[in-house]
């Protein structure tokens, strides 16, 4: 299947923009969770978009890793607006955001061990059977790691797609963040993810404290995550690739600019290996 | 520690300052326990304010940054979010402001919570096709008195016992900021959306008791013979006193072609 091209997260601070100026942007990726409402100007926007880009839609509420029962009243809605707006794939985290009837609103973390490695791939068998197609998990930014894990993230991540059958979204940012917060070889990581199985790449940027850095999504992708994207082009070729921006959101312009790097970068790689 | 053990001690932490998760967290690294965890405690609790000043503008406005964030941290302590999506988690939030305030403070702040409330759901109500005066030419003489009306997902009636409005518009429309804290009379407000923008205005008694009374089901026969026998209501109920009792039935007719103007009705039936 041919690459999506060079994406940008949909932000209603860019609705205008997208539809009137033209932007130089392949598609666009929406947070599920803004869409699954009523109706009104959300909506209303999605749809026009729609008729123009191609989208994708990445959630944040699947909570496939939650030892809690899946959230069906959330499934059905996310499968009807996947058959509204025929999406190109569906993805979420490799996280659970509650228990207990608790929804934390954040993508916390995983021990890496045998039985959660079973546990989120039969949950995730059970949303691709539901939704009658193969999900991408991202892997998230972390800060804790747990005494119980039995393998690495990217060895647990490399596991789950063959027990699963599912695809991955490489969130580049995401993997050094963590490198930096946990101490690992970004590269490494990289390096271990299944040329297969990645559909899809997240450029982001963050806020760097110095003995850790949070994932922020509100500041320009830094230099050590542009060589990682680099490593990442050199292993899995083309690849969808995206930026999200959630906070301190600039013109759409200046996304598309930062955008215009990931291609050039992209087209080197090409063009060294050819 | 078991997968589900380990979850329900992790939340504990976040949601109550737990200790049982420490021993299963990993102690290599730069970083001390303390902060890792303190991440995603602090986490929590901004984003949840962030998601609640997106929601309530005026009311971060009036009471300022510091009230504000004490008012929505305790919400959060008090009332987790439960819902897949962030957008609903304010929706016990003018409860628990009456909890938190006291006399007409409350009063007004209760108010402006309701009313940012309610222009949320206004915002991205279901949509509809509302019929527009043309489609009454359409319905037999005969047919009027058992009419009934039914109304756009996207209307919304709103009471209002103080100066909550003003305390909005000097907030987002650069309105006057109003000088105190005041009740006043109970207003019915509209709050209705079309073409995906948001409208209201305030109704008088007898437009209020008639949109009430049809939203409820009443027929247009009901609405004529309410309007024209004000006496019976109860006290809760009292319409227009300057309201000319033969005027009731072209009062109604205008009450409803403006409400089919402004895009309120749906369906009639």
């Amino acid at each position: 299947m041919p690459s999506l091209g060079f994406g940008l997260g949909l932000r209603t601070a860019h609705y205008e923009s997208v539809l009137n100026d033209d932007p130089h942007v392949d598609w666009f990726e929406v947070i599920s969770e803004n869409y699954l409402v009523p109706g009104g100007k959300p909506l209303y926007y999605l749809h026009r978009i729609r008729e123009r880009f191609p989208l994708v839609m990445h959630g944040v509420s699947m909570s496939i890793g939650s030892s809690a029962p899946l959230n069906m009243e959330y499934l059905h809605q996310l499968r009807q607006l996947a058959a509204s707006i025929q999406p190109a794939w569906i993805s979420d985290h490799l996280c659970w955001t509650g228990v207990d009837g608790v929804n934390l609103h954040d993508l916390m973390p995983l021990p890496y061990t045998e039985e959660a490695l079973r546990h989120v791939a039969r949950r995730i068998r059970q949303v691709q059977d539901f939704l009658g197609r193969r999900l991408l998990i991202e892997n998230v930014s972390s800060y804790v790691t747990f005494s119980s894990s039995e393998m690495t993230e990217w060895e647990f991540l490399a596991q789950l797609t063959v027990e699963a059958d599912c695809d991955l979204l490489l969130d580049v940012n995401n993997v050094y963040v963590s490198s930096v917060n946990h101490g690992f070889n970004p590269l490494q990581y990289i390096g271990a993810m299944p040329t297969t199985r990645v559909r899809q790449i997240h450029l982001a940027g963050h806020q760097n404290n110095g003995d850790h850095i949070i994932d922020t999504h509100d500041h320009p992708i830094v230099d050590p995550v542009w060589d990682l994207y680099r490593a990442a082009c050199e292993r899995f070729g083309e690849v969808a690739t995206m930026i999200e921006r959630d906070d301190n959101i600039p013109p759409l312009a200046e996304l598309v600019d930062e955008l215009n790097i990931a291609r050039t970068l992209l087209n080197n790689v090409e063009a060294e290996a050819a | 520690m078991h997968l589900a053990a380990l979850q329900q001690a992790f939340q504990d932490r976040v949601l109550r300052g737990t200790s049982e998760i420490e021993p299963e967290v990993s102690q290599a690294g730069k970083l001390d326990l303390h902060t890792r965890l303190g991440i995603y405690e602090n986490a929590f609790v901004a984003r949840l304010v962030e998601a609640l000043a997106a929601t309530y503008p005026a009311l971060r406005d009036c009471l300022g940054d510091s009230e504000f964030s004490a008012l929505t941290c305790a919400y959060v302590a008090q009332t987790p979010p439960s819902h897949f999506s962030v957008r609903y988690f304010g929706n016990d939030l003018a409860a628990f402001v009456t909890q938190q305030f006291v006399g007409v403070k409350a009063q007004v702040l209760n108010d402006l919570t309701r009313w940012e409330w309610a222009l949320g759901a206004v915002f991205d109500a279901v949509d509809t096709s509302p019929l527009a005066p043309e489609d009454l030419g359409s319905i037999a003489p005969a047919e009027w008195p058992a009419l009934r009306f039914q109304f756009a997902p996207a209307l919304c009636r709103l009471a209002v016992r103080s100066n909550a409005v003003q305390w909005w518009r000097a907030s987002t429309q650069d309105g006057s900021r109003p000088s105190r804290w005041r009740t006043a009379r109970p207003i019915t407000w509209a709050l209705w959306r079309s073409n995906l923008k948001t409208y209201f205005r305030s109704l008088d008694s007898a437009e209020a008791w008639a949109l009430t009374a049809m939203d409820d089901g009443h027929t247009f026969a009901f609405l004529c013979d309410g309007l024209s026998h004000q006496a019976d209501l109860d006290d809760d109920q009292h319409l227009d006193p300057d309201l000319d009792q033969s005027d009731a039935p072209t009062r109604a007719a205008s009450m409803l072609h403006r409400w089919l103007s402004d895009g309120w009705i749906v369906r009639i039936h």
